[in-house]
């Protein structure tokens, strides 16, 4: 029997694209072919949703090893049901139960322990109060003014004390090539390098191969301990998907990132199961089986976070984002029968927030997979859609997409996470001559404070002003930020899986910008007038007449938009960012919205202080009154080319308008999706949800325990959002009509 | 008044998501605003764009009928004279259109087996193959009513539910 699989390049260097175009089948049918759930399967789900409810009732955490610090090797095996599981390995010894990882910051740590009722271990404690960890550090060398722009809110979700994630290791590799050969290859780069200049630079780099190696070998000891021995290349489609999962297995244990991405793996894991299914190894049942297995391992993936983290990141998150389809530069569809299959996983083990499955769209996808993820989406809003077209011209076709939106060559690119900056209490520090609107303080360089009716042309200069200010102070910090997250917290079995020679993006991000930009709109559009308090701080505005909104596909707003975000990317590209870092840019707030909107004061578009923003590029709740296309067409304006790491978009729509029956809703769907994305949009979160399903799920959540819905860039189990994120989504514009 | 112009560059805006549709014109009635709807149409075929009407089959228009699709929300609640839709459905034979029939279900008011039976027929004469999409009469306007001070005509009438409209659709296709 023919085990070869096709020739390539792959054969001499690591390049999986390589392999993958060698070897992989398009598929352009249907979904008719696919198998439902085996009585294995679900049987093995059933266990794991009576965890899933203890978990759920013991306040979101099952459990806590607080004696021992994560990592590859610290936990002996863990299973869920070990006679019936085909993918075996957990992130402790016990389904659910979430390990320590103080290497962010042990306050984090010990705090999180302490909010479920756990306490850190003396132990880690002593271990831990001899070790500088990456938020100590940074604390060392932050200065006052950034320590003041982070407090008041201006910067916010830097990632100083926690794993800043949104890096994808190839975990792919591993399965293709074995771990020893993965470990020769790094040692001929280390070897390499040792011939070159001992620089800062150098050393550096030399240091990380050897952490890199020695995890490489820590990730086959860790396979060791569940009897795998993974030094070699995967034979068949079960090993390859085991191998590719204790990879990632590995990363998670090793980080508590904040979004820790899983990559493309679909299509890669096809190319076995293919050959297995030709060669009767396996059957379709048994390929869907497998699948369902490994999305259930997925699912279970679990980090231990404070209650504050979930303020910012509502849900309990993981981002263990897996991109799906797209094309491939030779024209050739990447959408292979796995991509069913994996999609499919949301009917077999019922719908779910994560993995976090995303649509790469093309217009070119075929249309029977294009009409079977709007089926999906309409049937489970568990899925995010982000344009292929778009992005294959700038990451080419092996690319993949950390957390929400930030796309990355797998194995090739990594990013420093950044967070954002609040663009709409930017602007009201601009009006205030520097200071802060909350507490009065001057956080910036002393400027005039406006009085009288507002003059566009003078507020756009000094916001300027104040933007040139913040994005030098903004990369600057993350700088830092990033500088001691390398030193300290390294991820060492993630960049083991990437190219040495890696190119890096320093990931910034602005929050409320729909705020900042129907606030510019009133200004120059109708007549808007400051309130002062006795502090001589503006705490409200006067509004006289109408202005145009962004989120009705009007121009003259919408351009103020498209100015806003390319501006700020200008300004920070003047400061150069730590390892030469290429910045980028993002539209994204996850559920954030509502904490920035809780510390930024009233604003000129008559937004009440307090009241949340809208998430990410979303246009302000209620506020796009033209229709959802209109919505949508605001939104496509926003130009990627400055926005290279994602414009997040959160779309929700009552079935009825989408069509009268499940088939026209699909079809009307895929049909929107071509609209939003042929205009060079480029995300989609699509909730297909009725108002009043959400507002039952809200008054009785014992009712409603698996609504998943889609928040900015990912999906969540509704009654895990808090009371006032609950409001928030249901405040967000639904389209009852086209 | 939006000037023909104006509203075809809005809707050419839209192109891009209607691969299957185009634009309806719904009402009001738009058979009312003649030479506007006939204007609008030619400029939206000479982009590509597919037009529909969407009339109460009143106005009996050649011109307006030859212009575009036509869906026909056939008005029969407080009346059982079909005359009208006998005209309107012979013009669009002779143009060529077969309409799409809407009507709107209201229970104890136009659900009963003659009315039902008479409008099917009516149907069935001028084009066999085509059924009657029966839409379920819904109270979402009584507010609206209520706030222009009007008293709502059918306050006392329940909605249709779903099985009101399958016992509708099946009188209709067997006569």
């Amino acid at each position: 029997m023919e085990r070869q699989f096709r020739h390539g390049a792959y054969e001499t260097g690591i390049d999986v694209r390589d392999f993958i175009q060698q070897n992989y089948t398009p598929y352009e049918g249907d979904a008719a072919f696919l198998s439902g759930p085996t009585a294995r399967t679900s049987a093995l789900m059933e266990k794991v949703n009576a965890l899933l409810k203890a978990e759920s009732d013991k306040g979101g955490v099952l459990d806590i090893d607080t004696e021992r610090v994560s990592s590859l090797l610290t936990y002996p095996a863990g299973y869920i049901d070990r006679e019936n599981e085909i993918i075996v390995g957990l992130q402790t010894d016990a389904p659910l139960k979430r390990g320590v990882n103080p290497f962010g910051g042990i306050r984090m740590a010990r705090q999180a322990c302490e909010a479920y009722g756990y306490k850190l271990s003396d132990l880690v404690e002593t271990e831990f109060s001899y070790k500088t960890t990456h938020n100590d550090a940074v604390f060392h060398v932050y200065t006052d003014e950034m320590k003041a722009v982070r407090h008041a809110g201006l910067l916010t979700g830097l990632p100083d004390a926690y794993g800043r994630g949104r890096i994808i290791g190839d975990y792919r590799r591993v399965a293709l090539y074995g771990v020893d050969k993965l470990i020769e290859e790094k040692k001929k780069e280390k070897r390499a390098y040792g011939e070159k200049l001992m620089d800062e630079a150098n050393i550096r780099t030399l240091e990380e191969l050897y952490k890199q190696i020695d995890f490489l070998q820590k990730l086959k000891d860790m396979a060791l301990l569940y009897g795998v021995d993974i030094s070699k290349p995967a034979q068949n489609a079960k090993e390859a998907v085991q191998w590719t999962y204790f990879a990632y297995l590995a990363a998670i244990k090793e980080q508590n990132g904040a979004a820790m991405s899983l990559g493309r793996v679909s299509t890669f894991f096809d190319i076995y199961i293919e050959r297995d299914i030709a060669e009767g190894i396996l059957t379709e049942e048994t390929a869907q089986e497998l699948i369902d297995d490994f999305v259930i391992k997925l699912r279970i993936t679990r980090q231990l976070r404070t209650p504050e983290y979930n303020d910012l990141f509502g849900g309990d998150p993981t981002w263990t984002t897996e991109s799906v389809g797209g094309m491939g530069e030779d024209g050739r569809t990447l959408v292979t029968k796995t991509s069913f299959r994996i999609l499919n996983t949301l009917y077999n083990l019922g719908a779910a927030p994560e993995p976090n499955l995303t649509v790469l769209w093309s217009e070119k996808l075929p249309e029977p997979f294009k009409r079977f993820c709007a089926k999906v989406s309409v049937d489970t809003d568990s899925i995010q859609y982000e344009n292929d077209d778009l992005m294959r011209p700038v990451y080419g076709d092996d690319y993949g997409i950390a957390c929400c939106v930030s796309a990355m060559k797998i194995g090739k690119q990594m990013q420093f996470f950044g967070a954002r900056c609040n663009l709409a209490k930017l602007l009201l520090l601009a009006l205030n001559g520097g200071k802060d609107e909350k507490s009065g303080k001057q956080l910036g360089p002393q400027g005039e404070s406006f009085t009288g009716v507002l003059d566009y042309a003078k507020v756009r200069e000094a916001y300027h002003k104040y933007m040139a200010w913040l994005c030098r102070l903004y990369v600057n910090t993350l700088n830092v930020i990033h500088y001691m997250h390398d030193k300290y917290a390294y991820e060492k079995i993630q960049m083991a899986l990437h190219d040495t020679e890696v190119e890096r993006f320093l990931a910034c991000g602005v929050a409320g910008l729909s705020v900042a930009v129907d606030s510019l709109s009133a200004i120059r559009y109708a007549k808007v007038t400051p309130v002062y308090n006795d502090e001589g701080i503006i705490y409200d505005f006067k509004i006289e007449g109408d202005f145009p909104k962004y989120g009705n596909d009007d121009d003259r707003v919408d351009r103020i938009a498209a100015d806003l975000v390319r501006e700020f990317s200008d300004e920070l590209k003047k400061t150069p960012a730590y390892r030469g870092a290429i910045h980028t840019l993002s539209v994204l707030t996850i559920t954030s919205n509502v904490v920035y909107g809780k510390k930024t004061g009233a604003t000129p578009d008559g937004r009440a202080a307090g009241e949340p923003f809208a998430p990410g590029a979303n246009p302000m709740h209620e506020r796009d009154a033209s229709g959802a296309l209109a919505s949508l067409n605001s939104v496509a304006k926003i130009p990627y080319e400055c926005c290279r790491d994602g414009i997040s978009n959160t779309f929700s729509i009552v079935p009825s308008a989408l069509g009268e029956n499940a088939q026209d809703r699909a079809e009307n769907l895929a049909d929107l999706l071509d609209g939003y994305f042929g205009q060079g949009a480029h995300h989609l979160n699509v909730n297909v949800f009725d108002r009043e399903k959400l507002v039952a799920a809200m008054e009785h959540p014992e009712l409603y325990p698996n609504v998943t819905i889609r928040v900015s860039g990912y999906a969540v189990n509704f009654h895990k959002l808090s009371r006032a994120h609950q409001l928030e989504v249901l405040k967000r514009t639904y389209h009852a009509r086209v | 008044m939006t000037d023909v112009d104006a509203l075809v560059s809005r809707l050419k805006r839209y192109r891009g998501y209607f691969r299957r549709g185009g634009v309806t014109l719904s009402g009001g009635e738009p058979f009312l605003q003649r030479a506007f709807a006939l204007a609008l149409a030619r400029r939206l075929r000479e982009e590509g764009i597919h037009v529909c009407f969407e009339t109460n089959g009143q106005i009996c228009d050649r011109e307006l009928i030859a212009a575009g699709d036509i869906v026909c929300d056939v008005k029969n609640q407080t009346t059982d004279d079909l005359s009208a839709y006998d005209r309107f459905f012979a013009a669009c034979a002779e143009e060529g259109k077969t309409p799409r029939v809407t009507n709107v279900l209201v229970p104890g008011i136009n659900d009963g087996e003659e009315k039902l039976r008479s409008l099917a027929s009516l149907v069935r004469k001028y084009f066999p193959a085509q059924s009657i999409r029966f839409l379920p009469f819904r109270k979402l306007c009584s507010q609206k009513y209520e706030e222009l001070g009007l008293g709502f005509p059918y306050s006392d009438v329940r909605e249709a539910e779903e099985d009101d409209i399958s016992r509708a659709e099946k009188t209709a296709a067997n006569i």
